[in-house]
């Protein structure tokens, strides 16, 4: 902030006073020698920064560009070219003030995720409600946050109910539901309901300070392809002094001392390695902090590189393309309510801790059924659950009715299982009353993220535990090119090892549970990662948020920032070659090399800053140029 | 709160520095200073460019220079010495 403010006073001053120089001189004001002295000392009080920043540089033992401008600078003041050397000056340091501006926004995008954290939390200590400093919370105190306000800490809702927006964290403009025993976390922004929340990390402890912390260290690792730019910058100044020392003698020789310097100072001039060396690192500054906005964290230079090369993605289903929390999505009655059917398998369910147990009692507590408890209850492992309310006996499992299949029951079991849901028949005293199933449910935009990777011409396959049928119905639902079903963890491993024979593998997992998956791919992509310091710290890719279609964003967004990378290597070396040609043969005055120069670092500069900007274009829906 | 000064002498883990000394230095420095300052605790980070020196004012009940260090290798510095009486 203070480089540029003063960057820009300095540009101010310079322009002002090499203007009322120049005006002085055409009016004929002031005499001419009185006024070179002017314009001299301008030129030499306002570039006080780039001559002292040279020496120093020198006395550390660095040769840079900042002496070459030095040099060029005080050759033209001794040849007497004083307006061409105020206005060099000036030409440098509006250039500076404004790359400086830039670089400043750019590492600046970053600053609207620190923004999002409030300071003050109210809470509730010795009964009394009072407002404290966020770093004074203790972990286990009641946090009070009312309607609109902004979560300070991040912890568990012990009450309350309301829809807070995470985009802060996730990317994700909907807002999610939280009520009694639902995390939270700082940064975020409370809705239209009161919350109060149980306080488990503060201040730096909290995701939002770790995502900052990742972001940065994120946005300091190079990208492999820095090294090539690196290759010409190391060259560059020995380079520059030969080229300039053989124009000054041959233009010396043959044409005279004048033309020798006016040749050699915009040689100097021209000569800009910063397009080279910034290149790079402010794309890859740029492309971290878009992805950052959008509850993204790209794990520095080399995934870049990595993520654009992705042909295909492996994708673990439960909890990534699936929600992976089973619901009951069908209710078949023989003859009785459907409401019963429910309420009797509730009781049978209700002491289990299965997944699909809960999926049932879930069910009956939306239908407003009330549970009683069973009488008795009895856990078959791997066939069902055996259950007593009374003198009713309830069966619920189809392990449990292998002797009182009837054809009715089969055709509609069948019927679910190939939809991919898990039938759960229900028997009360030996007769089936109804068949319940159960499924995991595929998220809404499963089919736009699948769609997406195809038009980027990515191969998608998923890979699942569960068995042939379910995943091949769910797969077809989603429309994944592949599927592995019933694999074991270390088999999903395999998987990839193989599919990396062909191609680059991405592959999309919890990050959790599949872990080593991730970990054995070329880029492993963690989603839902917000909940999990786990899965932040060791996935490639983290996706905050739930949102799939995110992977395709990022493989577009790491596309656009490696083009931009070679395309700004390019062109500096393009526009360094041009420059230096045209100063050599004497065709670029000293003022038009340094804007020549400046203009070519600015163009670098802002083409990778325009990262920051880019968009997906509408949703899904349109590919992106 | 007692405030402490810590000067440390640093390089980048990888990498050669720019060889304008220009932009690509103030480049680094805003971004180390603010990742500095974000540490609570950090009231001033002054980075050096040239003299690879980076001058840090902390409060000793909030921070401590190990802590301050092992940021600075996560942001891709190495520590060369502590500064003191090094030029």
């Amino acid at each position: 902030m203070r480089e540029y403010i003063r960057g820009t006073a300095l540009f101010i001053v310079t322009v002002v006073s090499t203007v009322t120089s120049w005006l002085m001189l055409q009016a004929s004001i002031a005499y001419a020698s009185v006024t070179s002295i002017l314009l001299a000392l301008i030129a030499i009080a306002c570039g006080y920064t780039i001559y002292f920043k040279a020496l120093r540089l020198l006395f550390h033992g660095r040769i840079t560009v900042q002496l070459f401008v030095t040099i060029a600078i005080a050759a033209s003041i001794a040849a007497g070219y004083y307006i061409p050397a105020a206005t060099v000056v000036l030409i440098i340091l509006a250039g500076t003030a404004l790359e400086d501006y830039i670089l400043y926004r750019t590492r600046g995008a970053i600053e609207k995720l620190v923004n999002m954290s409030p300071k003050i939390a109210l809470i509730r200590r010795d009964g009394k409600e009072v407002e404290v400093s966020v770093e004074d919370v203790r972990l286990g105190e009641t946090v009070l946050v009312k309607p609109g306000e902004k979560i300070p800490v991040d912890g568990t809702v012990v009450s309350g109910y309301s829809a807070v927006n995470q985009a802060a964290i996730t990317g994700e403009s909907m807002p999610a539901e939280k009520t009694k025993g639902d995390q939270v976390f700082a940064g975020t922004m409370n809705g239209n309901g009161a919350l109060e929340i149980k306080t488990e990390k503060i201040a730096e402890d909290t995701t939002i300070s770790h995502i900052i912390h990742l972001v940065e260290e994120a946005q300091e690792k190079r990208a492999p392809i820095q090294n090539i730019a690196d290759r010409f910058t190391t060259y560059f100044v020995p380079f520059i002094s030969t080229l300039a020392a053989i124009v000054f003698t041959a233009t010396y020789v043959l044409v005279g001392l004048q033309q020798a310097i006016t040749r050699t100072v915009s040689i100097l001039l021209v000569a800009c390695p910063c397009a080279l060396s910034l290149a790079v690192p402010i794309a890859v500054v740029g492309a971290i902090g878009n992805a950052s906005m959008n509850g993204i964290i790209i794990k520095g230079g080399t995934n870049i590189e990595r993520v654009k090369d992705v042909k295909s993605v492996a994708i673990d289903k439960t909890g990534t393309l699936t929600i992976g929390e089973p619901k009951v999505v069908e209710i078949k009655a023989l003859g009785n309510r459907s409401k019963d059917v429910v309420k009797y398998a509730a009781i049978a369910e209700k002491f289990s801790e299965h997944p699909i147990s809960k999926a049932v009692i879930t069910k009956a507590a939306a239908l407003g059924v009330s549970i009683p408890d069973p009488t008795r209850f009895r856990i078959v492992p791997g066939r069902g659950v055996e259950a007593y309310y009374g003198k009713q006996e309830i069966l619920i499992g189809k392990g449990m009715t292998d002797m009182m299949v009837t054809e009715e029951m089969d055709k509609v079991a069948s019927e679910f299982e190939n939809e991919g849901k898990t039938v759960l028949p229900v028997i009360l005293d030996k007769h089936l009353i109804g068949v319940i199933a159960v499924a995991d449910t595929i998220r809404e935009n499963s089919r736009d993220a699948i769609d997406g990777l195809r038009r980027l011409g990515i191969k998608t396959v998923m890979l699942t535990g569960d068995n042939m049928r379910a995943a091949k119905s769910i797969a077809g639902q989603i429309g994944v090119d592949e599927f592995y079903a019933e694999l074991l963890p270390e088999q999903k491993v395999e998987v990839v090892e193989k599919m990396k024979n062909d191609n680059v593998v991405a592959m999309v997992g919890d990050g959790v549970n599949d872990a080593p998956a991730l970990a054995n791919a070329d880029v492993g992509f963690a989603m839902g990662a917000a909940g999990s310091d786990v899965a932040i710290e060791t996935a490639d890719v983290a996706l905050l948020g739930d949102d799939l279609t995110k992977v395709e964003y990022t493989i577009k967004l790491s596309r656009k920032a490696f083009s931009k990378m070679k395309m700004n290597i390019a062109f500096s070396l393009a526009w360094n070659a041009l420059g230096l040609t045209l100063a050599s043969l004497g065709l670029l005055a000293p003022i038009l090399a340094a804007l020549l120069q400046e203009a070519g670092c600015i163009s670098v500069v802002v083409n990778s800053a325009l990262l920051l900007l880019y968009k997906q274009a509408d949703g899904s829906k349109r590919p992106i140029v | 709160m007692t405030v402490e000064k810590l000067t440390l002498k640093v390089a980048k883990a990888e990498g050669a520095s720019c060889a304008c000394g220009s932009c690509g230095d103030s480049f680094q420095k805003m971004a180390l200073e603010r990742a500095l300052m974000r540490i609570s605790g950090i009231s001033k980070a002054n980075f050096d460019a040239i003299a690879s020196k980076v001058k840090i004012e902390y409060d000793t009940q909030k921070v401590n220079p190990p802590k301050i260090t092992e940021r600075l290798e996560k942001l891709g510095y190495r520590i060369e010495n502590t500064g003191d009486g090094v030029s």
